[in-house]
C-alpha cells in the first residue's frame, strides 16, 4: 500500500475513536468556550448580552432584551434566551486529532503541535460561535436587537459573510491547514511514489 | 509556507465571496445544486421509484420525508478549498488544470454518496441523520479534499521540477 493509502486508512481508523471521545467530552469542552464567549460578547455588546452559560453540550445566551410572552392566560415580559450548538464548529477537533495521530514520523514535538493546534481550533470555534450569536441577534430576534446593534447596511452584509465563513469554511479548512503547516516536513514521506522492484 | 498559506486563504476568501454574491448564487450555485438534486434522485430512482426531485429538494413519496440541499451540502465549498489549494501551489498550469478537473469530479462523486446516504439515514433515524449530516460527512468530504490534494502533489512531483522552486 502507498504511504497515502496507509495514511488514509489510519485516519479512518482513528476518526471514530476521536469522534467518540470528543462527543463524550463535549460537555467539558463547552465550559471554556462558554466562559470565553461570555467575556467576549458581554464586552462587545453590553446592551445586548447579559450572560452566556453552558447548557449541557450547548451554549445558552441570555440577552438584555425582553419580549411579551403569553403565560397562563396573562401576557408577561420575559428575557429573550436562545441556545446555539458549539459542536457544529467543534468537529474540527476530532478531525485534526485523527490527522495528527495518523501522521508519519511521530516525535517528541508531536504533542506540543497538537496542543498548539487545539488552541487555534479553540479560537476557530470561538469565532464561529461569536459570529452565529451576532447573526441571531441581528436577524432572528426583533427590531430592538437590531437597533441596539446599530450596524450599517454594509455591516449586516459583512456579518452575513463572516457568519457563513465561520460556519462553512473555517471548521473544515483549519484542521487541514494546521496539520499541513505542522507536518510539512513529513509530507515528502507521504507523497513519495510507490516503487516496485522486479525479482 | 507562509506565502502559500496567504495565497491559499486569499483565494478561498475571494472564491467564497463570489459564491455568496447574488450573481454567484443565481448564476452558478442554485442551478448547480438543482443539478446535484436531479442526479442524486436519478441515481436513487434506479432502485427506488418513490424518490422525486424538484429544485434543490429531494423527497420520498411513500414516507413524505424530504431533504433540501443547502450551502455546505452541495460540495461547492469543498471544491473552492481544493481549487485554492491547487492554484496556490507552484506548478504548471496544465497540471493545475488536470488536478482541478479530476479533483472536483472525485469530490462531487463522494458528495452524491453523501446526499444519497443522508436521504436514507434521515428516513431511518433522525439522531443518526444529524450526526452524519453535521459532523461525519463534513469531515469525510474534507478528508477527501486532503487526500486528492496529496495524490495530486505526488502526481505532479513525478512530472519534473516545478516552476519557482
Amino acid at each position: 500500500m502507498s504511504p497515502i493509502g496507509k495514511f488514509t486508512l489510519k485516519v479512518l481508523i482513528w476518526l471514530p475513536l476521536c469522534f467518540g471521545a470528543w462527543y463524550f467530552l463535549s460537555i467539558l469542552f463547552v465550559l471554556p468556550v462558554a466562559a470565553a464567549l461570555d467575556g467576549l460578547m458581554s464586552w462587545a455588546f453590553p446592551d445586548l448580552v447579559r450572560a452566556i452559560k453552558p447548557d449541557g453540550n450547548a451554549v445558552s445566551i441570555t440577552t438584555q432584551l425582553t419580549a411579551l410572552q403569553a403565560d397562563l392566560g396573562a401576557a408577561v415580559k420575559a428575557d429573550v434566551v436562545f441556545t446555539v450548538n458549539p459542536l457544529i464548529y467543534g468537529y474540527c477537533v476530532p478531525f485534526y486529532t485523527a490527522l495528527v495521530l495518523a501522521a508519519p514520523g511521530h516525535d517528541s514535538k508531536t504533542f506540543g503541535y497538537w496542543i498548539i493546534g487545539m488552541l487555534i481550533l479553540f479560537l476557530v470555534q470561538l469565532f464561529g460561535l461569536a459570529a452565529e450569536i451576532t447573526k441571531v441577534l441581528a436577524f432572528n430576534i426583533n427590531d430592538e436587537a437590531r437597533e441596539r446593534l446599530g450596524f450599517s447596511a454594509l455591516g449586516y452584509e459583512g456579518l452575513a459573510l463572516v457568519y457563513q465563513f465561520g460556519y462553512l469554511i473555517l471548521p473544515v479548512v483549519s484542521p487541514v491547514l494546521i496539520w499541513i503547516s505542522q507536518f510539512r516536513h513529513q509530507l515528502p514521506q507521504l507523497i513519495q511514489p510507490v516503487t516496485t522492484t522486479r525479482p | 509556507m507562509v506565502r502559500y498559506v496567504v495565497v491559499f486563504l486569499s483565494l478561498v476568501g475571494f472564491l467564497f465571496a463570489i459564491e455568496l454574491l447574488p450573481i454567484g448564487q443565481t448564476g452558478f450555485v442554485l442551478p448547480f445544486t438543482s443539478a446535484i438534486a436531479r442526479i442524486s434522485a436519478g441515481l436513487m430512482q434506479l432502485f427506488d421509484d418513490q424518490v422525486q426531485a424538484q429544485g434543490k429538494l429531494i423527497w420520498d413519496h411513500g414516507t413524505g420525508f424530504a431533504v433540501s440541499i443547502e450551502a455546505g451540502c452541495n460540495g461547492v465549498e469543498a471544491g473552492i478549498i481544493l481549487v485554492a489549494a491547487i492554484l496556490a501551489f507552484p506548478s504548471r498550469w496544465r497540471e493545475k488544470l488536470i488536478g482541478i478537473v479530476v479533483g472536483l469530479a472525485t469530490i462531487q462523486a463522494l458528495n452524491l454518496i453523501r446526499i444519497i446516504s443522508l436521504f436514507y439515514i434521515g428516513q431511518w433515524n433522525r439522531t443518526f441523520f444529524e450526526w452524519a449530516h453535521l459532523y461525519v460527512w463534513q469531515t469525510l468530504i474534507m478528508l477527501d479534499v486532503l487526500i486528492v490534494f496529496l495524490l495530486w502533489l505526488r502526481w505532479q512531483s513525478t512530472h519534473g521540477p516545478t516552476p519557482n522552486q
